[in-house]
């Protein structure tokens, strides 16, 4: 994911019309784009200790500023968006699996997910800005295996 | 820019006699070459991002006596790309793969069956899709249709080898590619990638003609229904990662979709196998970057299971003993459904796993075509409860629950309401088809030897000797108490004929489905519903052209509770 955010994401950005900071011009965005944004980091855990198959560790949650008018393709439907939340579950090693990975606030399901590069995070959008909160838990599934990451949300909790 | 890279091997396969087993080396000689024209070199509709259009086959050395039906075959998600060396690097996920990183050849991972299928004179192109493994996540459907447009880009490709000089192959091909007789097979997400280029193909105006479709412990995310192909679903019971067998619903979901449905459906339950030891690539002693034994790398304490797991006495099938079953079953199945030869005993469980399977730990079902099956019971609606598909009574003596679960509402959507559903695959839920409902099942227990079910054949119904069974689909209820634990289920079939004499069958002398699933741990036990075929020559002193009742009693054991579907008479 770090090659994609330093040498394709500035390509798309200029394509898309995107402005230097990741804001955006009135876009259409398909699902995948919002993998490639900046974003700002409005919060992150700590933990280094692995839990799990995956090896889950902590979380980070970023926000994506977009610009007022851009439209989302998301699962074939176009939603109208000013802002989305990419969260990011931190492990050791999300290996690559058939069936589909879900990542989950309080129990809610988050768009689909997707693994990273090195396949030590996986990531998610939300569009619901109410799931993210002080306390909130986030949790990694596949089927009905579930594993919880260890810390909670803590906003604000990045200096 | 086009780009070719061709490696052309022969394969001395020793000229034997062709032997019943279906999995065993056929008579021709074999050679394989790779074709690629670049890993960016397609893109399906609406995909994010390239695919490789990239091939392995397997093909007669000799193709003087073509032209050959041609196999396609799919891999599914996995890493991309790795780092290191193959006894152990890194994978990646990324397409194309950035320098130093190599592409991961999980399209190399079937040659074990390619090069036996070649051997009895197929052509087998194995096709890579990293390129889709990479972005599926990022779109609904989690690549299916891209893998449907990717198998159909192929194709095309390979028309136009039949047709014209030039390409990777030259005029090798020109009239020696069968495009009428075509199977595909794929494995996990490829599996529900065949299912839906069957469909793609068809909305096409079916170019090529699919006659056979083998999903390979497949995912199936949005429940796609294929009718009129032959369907081969194989599940292996110790799937860490298509945990739930949710590929069941390819053949539960297809079996009365359509009237008249001219094609055969089977599943084929592998016990003691995992899901990515099917393909060499992903089995780490052989291609150790991106590759894990599924069930005990993916299953919270799985390697303590007694039946799945890594504790002395377990019932795992090594990795080679698990390609048999995939060798042996998949060529039958091709060479049954596109190559015309008849291994319909293999398929059908009456006759044993062959050799080649290398176990015989495995269980059959079978769904004949319409025309080659009566059926007496489909146990579909409440109705069925008491007027049968004939038209016949049904009723029960001290049966109890005797009610259907898993099936349309109002029924209740599992059947094993505090199981969770990865241990009851037949009604578990699709992750982009949630509302879908699963089969729809006969839950019946008994406390008393004399309890039973009985259905009634009309008078015209009666004449079974066209058939060559008696069938039905059952599984042990291990959430029931009244089965001791670890012990298989037995019952007698009694058939009456219209003078009232009868013959009765004990199931268990002549059908193993009724073992007592195993397993402790997550996702075991499992219920699964394999078929009982009972041949019809076993009922012996009564009138085959004149059944009046088909009876089930449960006197074998004082107490216990099945799950149960599909009572037809088969070929």
């Amino acid at each position: 994911m770090q090659f994609i955010r330093r040498v394709a994401a500035p390509a798309l950005l200029l394509a898309l019309g995107f402005t230097a900071d990741g804001s955006a011009q009135g876009a259409q965005l398909n699902y995948a784009d919002l993998f490639q944004l900046n974003g700002k980091v409005i919060a992150k855990g700590s933990s280094t200790n692995p839990v799990g198959p995956y090896g889950v560790k902590t979380y980070r949650i970023e926000e994506l500023t977009l610009a007022p008018g851009t439209k989302i393709n998301v699962n074939g439907t176009t939603v109208e968006a000013l802002t989305a939340w990419r969260v990011t579950i931190v492990g050791t090693s999300f290996q690559v699996r058939d069936l589909a990975a879900v990542i989950s606030i309080d129990s809610t399901n988050l768009l689909p997910a997707q693994e990273s590069t090195d396949q030590q995070e996986i990531s998610a959008i939300t569009l619901t800005r109410t799931l993210i909160h002080d306390g909130a838990t986030i949790a990694l599934s596949y089927g009905e295996e579930r594993t919880q990451v260890p810390e909670t949300v803590k906003l604000g909790s990045v200096r | 820019m086009r780009k070719l890279l061709i490696l052309s091997v022969l394969l001395l396969v020793p000229s034997a006699v062709r032997a019943a087993d279906p999995g065993s080396a056929g008579p021709l000689a074999v050679a394989v070459g790779e074709y690629t024209f670049g890993d960016t070199a397609f893109t399906p509709t609406g995909f994010p991002g390239p695919v490789e259009v990239t091939g392995r086959v397997f093909y007669p050395a000799s193709l003087s006596g073509g032209p050959y039906p041609l196999l396609v075959f799919l891999h599914g998600r996995h890493s991309t790309c790795y780092m290191g060396t193959e006894a152990g690097g890194t994978g990646f996920l990324e397409w194309p793969c950035t320098a130093p990183r190599q592409p991961i050849p999980s399209y190399r991972g079937y040659d074990y069956v390619a090069s036996v299928l070649a051997s009895h004179g197929y052509i087998v192109v194995s096709i890579g899709a990293n390129g889709i493994n990479a972005k599926d996540n990022l779109v609904f459907d989690l690549g299916a249709q891209a893998r449907a447009e990717l198998i159909q880009h192929h194709l095309d490709l390979w028309s136009g080898f039949n047709t014209s000089n030039g390409g990777p192959f030259g005029g090798a091909f020109v009239g020696k590619v069968d495009l009428n007789r075509v199977g595909t097979m794929g494995h996990s997400r490829g599996g529900e990638g065949v299912v839906r280029h069957y469909l793609y193909n068809k909305s096409l105006g079916s170019p090529y003609t699919v006659t056979a479709v083998f999903p390979l412990a497949p995912v199936d995310f949005s429940r796609p229904v294929i009718n009129n192909v032959a369907l081969s679903v194989l599940l292996p019971y110790c799937d860490g990662d298509v945990a739930d067998l949710q590929g069941v619903h390819f053949f539960d979901d297809a079996r009365y979709n359509v009237a008249g449905d001219a094609a055969g459906k089977h599943t084929v339950l592998v016990m003691g196998a995992n899901h990515n030891f099917y393909n060499t690539i992903w089995t780490p002693e052989i291609f150790a970057p991106g590759s894990v034994d599924d069930w005990n790398f993916f299953v919270s304490g799985g390697s303590a299971d007694p039946h799945c797991g890594r504790v002395p006495g377990n019932q795992r099938l090594t990795p080679a003993q698990q390609r048999g079953t995939a060798l042996a079953y998949m060529s039958a199945f091709f060479r049954t459904y596109v190559g015309g030869e008849n291994f319909a005993a293999v398929l059908s469980g009456d006759a044993p796993p062959p050799p080649s399977a290398q176990t015989s730990n495995l269980f059959v079902s079978y769904h004949a075509p319409a025309a080659a099956r009566r059926d007496v019971n489909r146990l579909l609606t409440a109705a069925d409860l008491t007027t049968n598909t004939l038209g016949g009574s049904m009723f029960q003596t001290g049966i109890t629950p005797y009610d259907l679960c898993g099936g349309e509402a109002p029924q209740p959507r599992h059947c094993l309401p505090t199981e969770r559903t990865s241990r009851q695959p037949h009604t578990t839920i699709s992750a982009r088809s949630r509302d879908t409902r699963g089969l729809s099942q006969l839950r019946a227990g008994w406390t008393e030897t004399t309890a039973s079910i009985e259905n009634d054949v009309p008078a015209g119904a009666g004449d079974v000797t066209p058939f060559l069974a008696l069938q039905f689909r059952a599984s042990v209820n291990f959430a029931d108490a009244r089965n001791a634990s670890g012990v298989p289920q037995d019952l007698t079939v009694t058939l009456t004929d219209r003078t009232n004499h009868s013959a009765t069958v004990r199931v268990g002398a002549v059908s193993g489905s009724l073992f007592y699933p195993p397993g402790e741990f997550v996702h075991v036990p499992k219920v699964f519903l394999n078929t009982v075929r009972i041949p019809l020559g076993a009922f012996s002193g009564i009138d085959l052209t004149d059944i009046a009742t088909v009876r089930f009693n449960f006197d074998r054991t004082a107490s216990g509770a099945l799950l149960i579907s599909d009572l037809a008479f088969a070929r």
